[in-house]
């Protein structure tokens, strides 16, 4: 038996232990995915619990088929959409689907990823370029690049195409790059 | 390749997904673009720092009061039997 299906075997027995681990083993990643989406912590607090109450009530009707992260990060997604769905009404959030994704700013970065973290101002920089993208594409990136998902599950977890999550990703990230770069040439 | 269909292919060839013919082309427009070898780098650079920055783990209380949450609903449910 391969690990999901133990724990699996465990959580249908309502096993205490079992959900224990089900959510340290996860919580990180559906805690992060939710806050990606939602930029709010309060509102990914609501979505985690609503998640592991989904998968304690549901796991009977969990089909092995995927794997068990790969369903839980669905579930998270959907809950945090339907968050942000009901949000939107009083916070449109500004749509920028059309925004070009042509690079403009083209300066050299110069440092290293590593070497670039080490200052607190580069973290605020990332965290406001994730910000600035519609949901959609922050969920994209979040999943391929910060997750580091492969592509079928990322699709499988935002029910769309591959073409269409692998569309999403590309756009994600050079629209988060053009706004790291205009910060980086401001400050050249 | 123009700058413009290197830039539509550059995450598949960031991800290794082109097949021999555009990525050898692409290969080809960045060793003569200058802006295109930018481009491909920086991005290269955001990924990179997406996945070591924008993980937010759940730690310290916050965490062990969602876990004690859960407890109590599970409990609920297992006394009320559904
Ligand atoms: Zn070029």
């Amino acid at each position: 038996m391969t690990d999901d299906e133990t724990l699996i075997e465990r959580l249908r027995k309502k096993d205490e232990t079992a959900f224990k681990d089900l959510f340290e083993l996860n919580i990180d990643h559906v805690y992060s995915l939710a806050y990606g989406i939602l930029q709010n912590e309060d509102d990914a607090e609501e979505t985690a619990q609503q998640t592991f109450i989904a998968a304690y009530k549901t796991i009977d009707r969990f089909e092995p088929k995927a794997k068990l992260s790969t369903w839980l990060y669905r579930i998270t997604y959907n809950n945090a959409l339907n968050i942000l769905n009901k949000r939107r009404q009083t916070d449109p959030l500004p749509d920028n689907e059309n925004e070009s994704i042509m690079p403009s700013s083209l300066v050299d970065w110069r440092f290293e990823p590593e070497q670039m973290l080490l200052e607190e101002e580069i973290h605020k920089q990332l965290e406001k370029a994730i910000s600035t993208l519609p949901p959609a594409l922050r969920a994209a990136f979040l999943l391929r690049d910060v997750e580091q998902i492969p592509i079928h599950e990322c699709a499988d977890i935002q029910n769309i195409s591959e073409t269409l999550c692998k569309a999403r990703t590309h756009r994600a990230r050079l629209l988060l790059r053009e706004r790291l770069s205009e910060y980086f040439s401001e400050r050249n | 390749m123009t700058c413009t269909e290197l830039i539509e292919y550059l995450s598949q060839y960031i991800d290794q997904e082109l097949d021999t013919e555009l990525e050898k082309a692409a290969q080809e427009h960045l060793a003569s673009c200058h802006n295109c070898s930018i481009a491909l780098d920086t991005t290269k650079k955001t990924i990179t720092l997406g996945r070591l920055a924008l993980a937010k783990p759940l730690t310290g209380v916050k965490r062990e009061k969602l876990y004690s949450q859960l407890q109590q609903v599970f409990a609920q449910q297992t006394e009320t039997g559904s």
